[in-house]
């Protein structure tokens, strides 16, 4: 996984739950970090700015742990994805 | 009443009662930027046919979708107005939004085309309570007359207020409802980032229900005391029983079932109905996987037992969620269900839920006399309001 997208994941969790980004791993679900339906909002909000790209509801409502979002992110940025898709 | 299924009652009451959903490709808006294509759009509607140049100018669509509703209401009751009547009259409107259309379109002038000013009747035409003080002024009410803002229930709330004045003794007769007009481009992208919107149509209480369908329209309703209506021979329609409401104090999005159960309990205090005594509700079954699995689960809470002996379906899956219009528009589909010995199915259905384990009428429609209906709307927000219907018979 590279390194730099899930630094950003990790900190955009931390900064929405104001948690040391040490207390967020790849494997933690969003029931552990406290994170309800708004936070995701909020989350996919941050991370569809910060990277340029389009989370799709689908794949939005699928996530479950940290490490999801960071692939998923990872797919969106790759030369095959398509960062603008918003595939439904 | 007007909505994507008709410009009247007549026509919403012919497709709904055959199953029909008007869900389909958004026409007024450019999707190209959006993640979902399809609404419940009110096609067909020109403003010309209803209102001369002077009225369109100062009325947002969704106060005219409210006063063609109004019009077609008060001619159908065969209301005579006197003074004392005018006096004696309330006009209680719901609406989410107001005139969002209009603030959408005037800011996109100020800040994407630098207009140096605004148009001088932007905020008569944006402000939600236009459309009240509109109805008020073209009938001379001079009674209560106020706008209930509480999201997707305005208008089972404004409903079940003028139910409770008249009963109270306050006023003799209400105009009561609500219109909505949410397709702007700011407004659908709003929705957008609360991915609540399905990307295909509206399936309440399916499995693979992948969110709501957003619609637009406006109903208004004569309420009037059983006295004057009979009184007066007038043709009566259905009767409310009850109404309740309650807020859920837990989450702005997340509902919570024991709130909307306690609405619906409030509702059957109300109407001093035990549970048993109602046959058919008409959901508020939005088709997100929240709402859904939450509203069956207050269902069971409220009903128990009877709960595997009630017919529970959702008309949004044909003329959409139309927000603050959304209760007028179903009081109007629960109130000709019972009188036609109809009820509206869920279309769109396509997979059962195991967490909305109800009687859903699915996709066709079904006979059935029932004396008691009730009607659900819960907000974002966590407001929840409930009216009970009665056949008049």
């Amino acid at each position: 996984m590279s390194h730099e997208i899930t630094r950003t994941v990790i900190a955009s969790i931390a900064k929405l739950k104001r948690i040391s980004p040490e207390l967020v791993r790849l494997d933690s679900t969003f029931e552990e970090l406290d994170m309800d339906s708004l936070d995701g909002l909020d989350l996919f909000f941050e991370l569809e700015e910060v990277f340029d790209l389009s989370i799709s509801d689908e794949k939005a409502r699928s996530f479950r742990t940290v490490g999801h979002i960071v692939e998923e992110i990872e797919k969106l940025l790759s030369p095959a994805g398509d960062a603008c898709q918003s595939a439904e | 009443m007007i909505s994507s299924l008709g410009q009247n009652a007549l026509q919403f009451w012919d497709r709904l009662s055959q199953g029909i959903s008007a869900i389909g490709p958004i026409g007024s808006v450019d999707c190209s930027r959006l993640r979902f294509r399809n609404g419940a759009e009110v096609k067909g509607f020109n403003p010309a046919d209803h209102f001369d140049e002077d009225q369109s100018r100062v009325l947002d669509r969704f106060a005219q979708f409210g006063i063609v509703a109004a019009r077609e209401a008060v001619k159908s009751a065969g209301l005579e107005w006197s003074p004392r009547l005018c006096a004696r009259t309330g006009v209680i409107t719901g609406s989410a939004l107001g005139g969002q259309g209009t603030e959408d379109e005037s800011f996109a002038e100020l800040y994407l085309r630098g207009a140096p000013r605004l148009h001088p009747l932007s905020i008569p035409r944006i402000m939600a309570n236009a459309l009240a003080s509109h109805i008020s002024m073209q009938y001379s009410i001079t009674g209560p007359v106020y706008t209930v803002a509480t999201a997707c229930s305005s208008a089972n709330h404004a409903i079940g207020q003028a139910f409770w004045l008249i009963r109270q003794g306050m006023i003799d007769a209400a105009l009561a409802g609500g219109s909505e007009a949410p397709f702007s481009f700011g407004n659908l992208k709003a929705w957008e980032a609360m991915r609540v919107i399905a990307p295909d149509t509206c399936r309440p209480f399916s499995k693979s229900r992948q969110g709501m369908i957003l619609g637009e329209g406006g109903a208004i309703l004569v309420l009037e005391s059983r006295e004057m209506a009979i009184s007066r021979g007038a043709v009566i329609l259905g009767e409310i029983s009850g109404f309740g409401m309650s807020s859920d104090a837990y989450h702005l999005t997340q509902p919570k079932p024991e709130g909307a159960a306690q609405a619906m309990r409030a509702a059957l205090a109300d109407a001093g109905l035990p549970p048993e005594k109602i046959g058919y509700i008409n959901a508020h079954g939005t088709g997100t996987a929240a709402n859904d699995a939450c509203e069956a689960a207050a269902i069971a809470m409220t009903f128990g037992s009877h709960t595997d002996r009630l017919a529970v379906s959702s008309t949004k899956s044909m003329h959409g969620h139309a927000l603050g219009a959304a209760g007028a528009l179903e009081a109007v589909a629960t109130i000709l269900s019972l009188r036609n010995s109809l009820l509206p199915p869920t279309a769109n259905f396509i997979d059962r839920d195991p967490l909305c384990d109800l009687d859903v009428v699915p996709n066709v429609p079904r006979e059935a006399s029932c004396e008691y209906a009730m009607s659900n709307s819960f907000a974002f927000g966590g407001l929840n309001a409930t009216l009970v219907f009665r056949k008049w018979c």
